[in-house]
């Protein structure tokens, strides 16, 4: 018994080690910062108790930033998983090239985020862009994508699904060669076409797996800046602002450590909540992880 | 009993292959740590700092060190005579290392290491944006008994308000300027020649002049204004014209914003998608013949001339700009050289940055890179009849530079401007919800 | 029937069609553009051709970093974290997969859920600890940030993997005598081998791209990757020199081909390392 703690121990030793060195220590620090006043330009650094948190119910940049950010990631999760279910449906059927498809599928995953983020500002052009020549020559119009303030939106979230949902696609192929055949033939005896065999067989077995990469996207997602920061600024004004640039922008370029540290509280309780309703869910799907 | 079987045939098939990936992983394992190892481990000094930069290379001779400059990769070229004669001199050695772009990643970069006491360079070229910041919190060393008189005096008078603003702190100055950058108004002097007119003089002749010539694609002008600081770049600079003092969001400021307003929405010589561009793509309209003339950063001087296919002469002229309520103004700021305070070989990188700023090598680096060109008067004897130089001695002559705003806390405070801006004009907010909102942010800062 | 199968083929290379347009076409463009001439890259109508195909952004590109030392960095920090990653995350999954003990699951939830931790916020606390370690400027300094960042991912997979493999091959093994290194090294890795691979390529790919650390932690040139030379071409956002689309075009290719053929040549793999239940 007590040579199995130690097992148990050793094993877990590097693992939890490495996350307590790197995340959770910073973490706590996080935790005791935001409720001081800090910046290494204007010492001395003090004890201030709530006021990085009442500053920030009244900076505007900061409160309009928490809407896109849960719209841009509740959109991109959902296009995600719904067009990486699409994906992995495809990629799973049996056609020539399949395994060049399944390989090419990946490239968008592949590429820098700041390269992608660029690039598409590029496309994105209302006079060099693709985008709007492909929009021009098929239904004849021209939109101004990053000025506009819906247009910007769109934009971004575009961006950040062609970039992500093939990662996601190929999560749910591999659950969804998990299903076990001998299920979809029985269905097939009785007589059950193939969309209903998708949502009776498919889908619940593969829920698990759809909710944690869901509840990972989400996570993921709601702590990068690096495409808000390389394509739009967060702009047009504060359209595509989101909470983890904003935080890079008092930490880095404000050298405001107590303030961020209190923006990423902020931010931690948003991943916290949609942490908790991905777990509600999960006990729904209830399914061992 | 079929136990013993497998694991057999397990350990029979999978050894060979086992075998070749420990081998393997061992490879990357060992080679890993052999990399780890900063070079500098080994022969540690007693006398040197307790934190090892792997910086400095061993030692052979005693006192022979190694520094490091840190500067954007485009000017290392241009560097490599001058420390040459560093070198020769002194027997030490210089490596150069590319710096970050700009002043927000130069923070990034940095003040973590800053913080924590270190430094891995000792010579840095550093930004508006991010110098401030790194004397405030005394990361830097002063340099007003390293840096000799004469190289002072060697700046223009224009100069000195600036160095006393940007270049100091509490009376110390840590940083010497290499870099004039202004923001200059370029001209289609061709164009202007076919219809026999002069660039415009005022905010008036502005919007005449930009009218005749807007006929889309074709604009009177442009100014990139995306997020990040380019629509504080823009605010700025017509803040410096109608005389307005930009952080306080005054009435100055207002007819600033106001302006950038017209020139987009209400005379429309200002296409609208300028509001999503950045510089490449401003400099891309103005190189597809779509504008007549814009205020640009003196980079484009060179981008202009190097696109062979579409330069000819007259395409990208320099004119004054245009004078608003205040004055034909434009702001100025620039990068400049600093030692950090915890420079691993400090005595050595303080005789290094005297030397590369001095009044015989200032020259030689501005020779080498349009990029170090300033109307230093050193610099001017030298090259003052020459291109860019030609038009930066005449800016300086028509009292053209205005002081970059200051702000003690200068990133908010410009981002601030470049939000409101932003919102203003997207036609998010109106003038007034602007300027209050700004007013507002700007005493929050306190 | 037929006419049936025939309408479902032609949905599905139409599909198919659709799929690899979209996914394609931004990559193409970018390839595009690396080859194309500076003053050639933007044109009314855009250009879908090349134009003149020219390597001079590649020079061009060379020329602005050391691009060899740069690529070796990010190879040998990618590897290295990977490796690390997928070794740490095995040992615990086998522990959190295989030995029945209270708060198994719970410590599962709070590895994947630690993700949940900023890691921009904890830079600076982190670079102090850092220092006081010795760790700044190394290797493995950087390689033990970035393994940790994948690492809940990476448990994530491999500990379903794991619990889907019947234990009784172990169990035999054990009862034979093994001991468990033994038992790990002939039973238990090769059985995870896909799982294994096709974490180390996600983790190298995930390293390969990441900016945060590798800017702030290998603060001399001696250990920076790829990713900070994009940063040193790039994004100068008030004075100075815009985007440079030429270089970053060419420099996303370069760091994109290494990561296309590891993909390709390990796609088999990679589906069936993240599949439950697909063990043969």
């Amino acid at each position: 018994m007590r040579r199995t703690a130690i097992l148990i121990g050793l094993l877990l030793l590097p693992a939890v080690a490495l996350r307590l060195f790197t995340a959770i220590y910073p973490f706590f620090n996080t935790v005791w910062l935001s409720f001081h006043d800090w910046n290494p330009a204007f010492p001395p650094q003090q004890f201030v108790g709530l006021k990085n948190f009442q500053a920030l119910t009244r900076d505007i940049a900061v409160t309009s930033s928490i809407s896109f950010t849960v719209l841009f990631v509740t959109v991109s999760t959902l296009l995600e998983i719904v067009l990486g279910m699409a994906i992995a449906l495809m990629l799973n059927r049996a056609f020539f090239g399949r395994g060049a498809v399944r390989a090419v599928n990946l490239i968008p995953w592949a590429i820098p985020m700041v390269v992608a983020a660029i690039g598409f500002r590029w496309m994105y052009d209302t006079q060099y862009g693709v985008i709007n020549d492909l929009l021009h020559r098929t239904i004849g119009v021209k939109v101004p994508w990053l000025v506009d303030f819906w247009g910007a939106r769109a934009a971004v979230i575009a961006t950040n699904v062609w970039k992500s949902t093939p990662f996601v696609g190929l999560v749910l192929l591999a659950a969804l060669q998990g299903v076990p055949q001998d299920l979809y033939e029985a269905g097939r005896v009785d007589g059950t076409n193939r969309v209903s065999a998708f949502f009776y067989i498919t889908l619940p077995l593969i829920m698990p797996q759809i909710v944690t990469i869901g509840l990972f996207m989400v996570v993921w997602q709601l702590a990068a800046f690096d495409l808000v920061f390389a394509m739009t600024g967060g702009g047009p004004g504060f359209a595509t602002q989101v909470l983890a640039y904003r935080i890079y922008q008092v930490a880095f370029t404000a050298l405001n450590f107590g303030y961020a540290s209190a923006i990423s509280m902020v931010l931690f309780i948003v991943v916290g909540i949609a942490s908790i309703i991905g777990l509600l869910l999960f006990r729904k799907v209830e399914v061992s992880l | 009993m079929k136990d013993q079987p497998t694991v057999t045939r397990v350990s029979r098939r999978k050894f060979l292959k086992a075998a070749t990936l420990a081998a393997g992983s061992l490879g990357i394992g060992a080679g890993l740590s052999a990399c780890a190892t900063p070079p500098t481990r080994a022969p540690q000094q007693p006398a040197q700092p307790a934190e090892p930069s792997p910086t400095q290379a061993p030692a052979t001779d005693a006192g022979r060190k190694t520094l490091v400059l840190a500067i954007q990769g485009f000017a290392h070229d241009a560097m490599k005579p001058v420390l040459a004669k560093w070198e020769e001199r002194t027997g030490h050695k210089v490596t150069l290392e590319s710096g970050p772009v700009s002043g927000n990643e130069m923070i990034t970069k940095y003040a973590p290491a800053f913080q924590s006491g270190v430094s891995p360079v000792d010579v840095m070229s550093d930004a508006d944006d991010s110098g401030p910041t790194f004397y405030r919190a005394g990361w830097m060393e002063p340099l007003d008994e390293v840096i000799p008189q004469e190289t002072w005096d060697d700046f223009p008078e224009s100069f000195k308000q600036q160095i006393e603003v940007w270049h100091s702190f509490n009376g110390k100055r840590y940083r010497v300027p290499h870099e004039f950058a202004i923001g200059y108004t370029f001209y289609r002097k061709d164009w202007f020649d076919e219809r026999k007119i002069e660039p415009p003089k005022t905010w008036e002749e502005v919007v005449a002049i930009g009218k005749e010539f807007t006929n889309p694609p074709v604009f009177g002008t442009i100014e990139a204004m995306i997020k990040p600081a380019l629509a504080f770049v823009y605010m700025a600079y017509l803040a410096a014209q109608s005389g307005g003092n930009l952080f306080e969001f005054d009435d100055a400021t207002a007819q600033a914003f106001q302006f950038a307003y017209d020139l987009i929405h209400t005379h429309k010589i200002m296409p609208e998608t300028a509001l999503s561009m950045d510089y490449t793509q401003q400099n891309e309209e103005y190189m597809k013949d779509h504008v007549a003339f814009m205020r640009q950063w003196p980079f484009f001087w060179d981008v202009a001339r190097g696109n062979k296919n579409w330069y000819q002469e007259g395409k990208a002229e320099i004119a004054l700009p245009p004078a608003g309520p205040a004055g034909a103004k434009s702001w100025w700021g620039g990068w400049g050289f600093s030692v950090p305070k915890f420079a691993p070989n400090k005595t050595e990188a303080l005789d290094l940055i005297a030397f590369i700023t001095n009044n015989e090598n200032a020259p030689i680096l501005a020779k080498g890179q349009s990029w170090f060109v300033m109307p230093r008067k050193s610099i001017m004897a030298v090259m003052g009849n020459e291109g860019l130089a030609v038009h930066m001695q005449r800016y300086a002559e028509a009292n053209v530079p205005s002081p970059r705003p200051f702000h003690p806390k200068v990133a908010e405070a410009q981002s601030i401007v470049d939000d409101v801006a932003s919102l203003y004009l997207t036609k998010q907010i109106s003038l007034a919800e602007a300027l209050q909102q700004g007013k507002e942010r700007i005493a929050a800062l306190g | 029937m037929r006419l049936a199968r025939a309408v479902d083929s032609a949905l599905l290379a139409i599909a198919v069609f659709i799929f690899l347009f979209i996914v394609l076409f931004p990559f193409y463009w970018i390839v595009l553009s690396s080859f194309t001439p500076k003053y050639e890259l933007f044109t009314i109508p855009p250009r879908y051709w090349f134009s003149t195909f020219t390597l001079e952004n590649y020079q061009a590109l060379a020329n602005s970093i050391p691009l060899v030392r740069y690529f070796v960095n990010s190879l040998l920090f990618a590897a290295g974290s990977s490796l690390v990653s997928v070794a740490a995350a095995f040992l615990a999954s086998y522990a959190l997969a295989r030995i029945q003990f209270r708060g198994a699951n719970l410590i599962f939830i709070a590895f994947v859920m630690s993700i949940a931790l900023p890691q921009i916020g904890g830079l600076v606390p982190l670079f102090e600890l850092f220092k006081s370690t010795n760790l700044i400027n190394t290797y493995h300094g950087l390689v033990i940030l970035m393994s940790s960042l994948v690492l809940p991912f990476t448990i994530w997979i491999l500990v379903p993997f794991l619990r889907q493999i019947p234990y009784e091959i172990e169990e035999a093994a054990i009862m034979d005598g093994a001991r468990l290194p033994q038992l790990f090294w002939f039973i238990t890795l090769p059985i995870m081998r896909p799982a294994l691979v096709t974490m180390f390529i996600i983790n190298f790919i995930i390293a390969w791209n990441e900016l945060i650390y590798p800017l702030v932690f290998a603060t001399s040139g001696s250990n920076k990757t790829l990713s900070v030379g994009l940063v040193e071409l790039a994004v100068q956002p008030t004075a100075g020199g815009g985007r440079p689309w030429d270089l970053l075009s060419a420099m996303s290719v370069v760091m994109i081909v290494p990561i296309l053929v590891l993909v390709l040549l390990f796609q088999r793999l990679i589906v069936s390392g993240l599949t439950r239940g697909a063990i043969k």
